[in-house]
């Protein structure tokens, strides 16, 4: 079952309003907007599907709960982000996979070439580079936010948003090199 | 530029970074002259594609979606309802208080039920408000015990005659309220009503309210009046700029009468007519006046595997029947979606379906030029007779009547047969018209045939005779369909013409005629059962909600795909609050959010 963009959509802030009045049509509304996104954005930050689904979960609970105790939302994607983002980054610290930004660390890692899923590669490349890379990342590249945007959700200057996307791509494109170059030419796509 | 800086640079530039005219040009002179920029160019993009291609493959289970709605249910039924104690409850407060002999035993009995390790403390307020001869509770309540609230239960309706001789003054039911521990929506309910009414009697504990607005407070369920008395009826929710129309039913919802339009503030005195008939099946409903404030949502979206005909749903809305272009009709649970069965036969396109008042039988007419009834349950096929027609041998439309004992066929040669449902033998055949009738269905009393005709032609005909009551006057083109108020004052049809026109039935007087779609061909109009929206269906084209009383449109509801050849086909639930929307292989079911509240529960008039 999905939903369709349409004329007739309502907003967001009309839907949290009735989410307050105990409206649970209004809060499927939302949450068939916005579940893909965010799954997605809990998947590629943790690289585990299960806590990803804990935490998306978690985002929505904490977005009802919040509309019914009267709070008001101006911008439920906003929201929603910001809590599954501090939670993913709660999860990557407890478990160490927490790598802190630090310009200096070399970031020389082995990637498993072996594997032939291209996705499984991807993931696993976004996986090593520093969290706070990688959600930026997510938001401006995977979901089209833009610097402002981007800012605003974690809470940075639109300056600080355009260096890390362009430290995380440049991670990245080091990280995948081998594998573009690998038993190709320079030109061939992956 | 060096590799590196090429590298950062391509990334800059990509980014929308780089905004210096001078260090776009030189970076473009260094690419044009660099394979190997080039390289990197095209590599960096690719690079972000896939990402981008793999982030679109990424989406939630279902399962997990399902188990999120289930904790959102829980949460509400749990901490947001009013019910709902804090887990903190005071178990002291009450353990201070007096207890009586009564509530005494009722607390030992819950007490040695406590004893399985979940309880509540039930508030001292709660023996106040149950008033007579309760000077202290020690009753314990549950929470989501089905023990505790049948217990809970007893003790309203033993107390009733003392709940409603002692109903609270507003500010002490407001603090009753934070304290009191029962089932959802019972409290609730009486916190609002504050002084009350006293003519209530026996008050069945009322159901919880889905949404907030407006909202009835009297007469709500379980009260009995004589015929003669004044009725004060009562609501809240809305400002008192806002005009109310009220209406009540005497037959549990299934037709309304409206005694009140344009009110501003309750109460409004009605007098429970003398002629009333003896029963018990009373409810009334308030409503915006202006039912512009209509805002569907849409609910659903299924897609089916073939194209869709038009549909029907059971009396009690929770079946919907599809036909479809693959010769099947498929039977689905409107609450889950589950497709409860599929009946195959036909060997072409299905081209209508009825449903029996007792959803037992179905009957189905094709492009095959059969007609089948069915036991769709089992699926075995009942009956099968030949169509009829001039050219085609095919009936176009098939109804059941209010009993279910006939079935009345609309034919390709004009006439309509009636037909016994068990024996499937042809009862009687008329010929209200010359050409192929194109719509048949059955006035909200049984009593007439609402008929349209590829000649134009459009009429009400009696139900027992076939002989005509109303013709009203031709369309330009194909009269497509026909729908009637339930008062059967208002008669509306939709022609090919692309008009939809509004007759006065008792006069035969065209009222309106509007083009919706610019003079695109209409579908189907269908009247709610309310009488409160008229749905348009064209092909290819939005579907439109009007306000049937001046033709303004009130809301559009979007297909998902534009097809237009494909008829866009609404269909009415029961209560009028659900509009379900076949076109092409797609269900959509739209809830129509309008402020409006109906009684609880049934009232009676003796």
């Amino acid at each position: 079952m999905a939903a369709f963009s349409s004329d007739v959509m309502i907003t967001d802030e009309k839907l949290t309003q009735r989410v307050m009045q105990g409206d649970q049509d209004a809060f499927r509304l939302l949450f068939e907007r916005y579940r893909t996104l965010l799954y997605r954005f809990c998947s590629l930050m943790l690289g585990n599907h299960t806590i990803a689904e804990d935490v998306y979960q978690e985002a929505f609970i904490a977005l009802y709960r919040a509309c019914r105790q009267g709070e008001v939302i101006h911008n439920v994607r906003s929201y929603l982000l910001t809590v599954a983002r501090r939670r993913c980054l709660n999860h990557l610290r407890s478990k160490g996979r927490y790598v802190p930004l630090d310009d200096d660390v070399p970031l020389v890692y082995e990637l498993n070439l072996d594997a032939i899923d291209l996705s499984e590669v991807l993931r696993e490349a976004l996986l090593k580079i520093p969290a706070q890379y990688r959600e930026t990342f997510l938001l401006f590249e995977i979901e089209g936010y833009s610097y402002k945007e981007v800012a605003a959700c974690l809470d940075v200057s639109s300056d600080i948003v355009r260096n890390r996307i362009y430290r995380a791509k440049k991670a990245l494109q080091k990280i995948l090199d081998p594998l573009l170059d690998r038993g190709a030419t320079g030109t061939t796509e992956l | 530029m060096d590799a590196m800086n090429l590298q950062e640079s391509i990334i800059a530039l990509l980014q929308g970074d780089l905004t210096d005219k001078g260090a776009v040009n030189d970076l473009l002179q260094a690419l044009a002259k660099s394979q190997e920029g080039q390289a990197a160019v095209v590599r960096h993009i690719s690079l972000m594609r896939k990402f981008h291609v793999m982030g679109s493959s990424i989406s939630p289970s279902p399962a997990a979606d399902a188990s999120l709605l289930a904790q959102i249910t829980q949460i509400e039924n749990n901490e947001m309802s009013p019910s709902a104690a804090p887990p903190e409850a005071n178990s002291a407060e009450w353990l201070r208080k007096s207890f009586s002999s009564r509530s005494f035993v009722v607390g030992i009995l819950l007490s040695l039920i406590a004893g399985m390790g979940v309880g509540w403390a039930l508030r001292p307020a709660y023996k106040s408000f149950l008033g007579t001869g309760v000077s202290g509770s020690s009753a314990i309540v549950m929470d989501s015990s089905s023990i505790s609230h049948r217990i809970v239960d007893k003790q309203i309706v033993d107390d009733n005659a003392a709940v409603h001789s002692q109903i609270p003054e507003r500010n002490q039911a407001d603090s009753l309220s934070k304290n009191f521990n029962v089932r959802n929506g019972v409290r609730d309910k009486e916190e609002r009503k504050g002084s009350g009414n006293r003519e209530n009697n026996v008050r069945p504990a009322p159901q919880v309210k889905k949404s907030g607005g407006l909202n009835v407070l009297f007469p709500n369920g379980g009260e009995r009046f004589k015929k003669g008395s004044m009725l004060n009826i009562k609501w809240q929710g809305v400002a008192d700029t806002t005009p109310i129309v009220v209406q009540v039913s005497p037959d549990n919802g299934k037709t309304w009468s409206l005694i009140a339009k344009g009110i501003l503030t309750p109460p409004l005195h009605w007098r429970a007519p003398n002629n009333s008939p003896d029963q018990g099946g009373y409810l009334v409903k308030v409503s915006e006046e202006n039912a512009a404030g209509v805002l569907p949502l849409l609910m659903q979206q299924v897609r089916h595997d073939t194209v869709l005909n038009i549909p029907t749903l059971s009396k009690d809305g929770t079946l919907l029947f599809l036909p479809d272009y693959g010769g099947r009709i498929t039977v689905w649970d409107t609450q889950t979606w589950r497709l409860i069965q599929k009946l195959e036969g036909h060997s072409k396109s299905i081209l209508h379906v009825t449903v029996s008042p007792d959803n037992s039988t179905i009957a189905s007419t094709s492009l095959d030029g059969t007609v089948r009834v069915w036991d769709w349950q089992t699926g075995r096929q009942l009956h099968q007779i030949a169509g009829k027609g001039k050219v085609l041998q095919i009936s176009w439309v098939v109804v059941f009547s209010s009993t279910g004992d006939t079935l009345a066929i609309g034919n390709d040669d004009g006439t309509v047969t009636f037909l016994d449902t068990r024996s499937g033998k042809e009862l009687l055949t008329f010929q209200p018209f010359d050409e192929a009738i194109r719509s048949l269905s059955y006035s909200a009393d049984g009593k007439q045939l609402l008929i349209t005709s590829t000649n134009k032609g459009s009429g009400i005909f009696d139900a027992q005779t076939g002989l005509l009551i109303r013709r009203f006057a031709d369309h330009e083109l194909i009269a497509n369909s026909m729908t009637m108020s339930q008062d059967g004052t208002l008669a509306i049809t939709g022609s090919f013409d692309g008009t939809v026109r509004f007759w006065d039935v008792a006069t035969g007087r065209l009222i309106r005629s509007i083009q919706y779609f610019g003079g695109d061909k209409i579908g189907r109009v269908i009247l709610s059962p309310d009488g409160q929206f008229l749905a348009v269906g064209g092909f290819g084209r939005d579907v439109l909600l009007v306000d049937p009383s001046t033709g303004a449109v009130l809301a559009t509801l979007p297909l998902a795909v534009a097809d237009g050849r494909i008829g866009a086909w609404p269909i009415f639930s029961p209560d009028s609050h659900s509009l379900i929307v076949t076109h092409e292989s797609d269900i959509l079911k739209w809830r129509l959010d309008i402020n409006r509240d109906v009684s609880d529960d049934v009232w009676s008039i003796h």
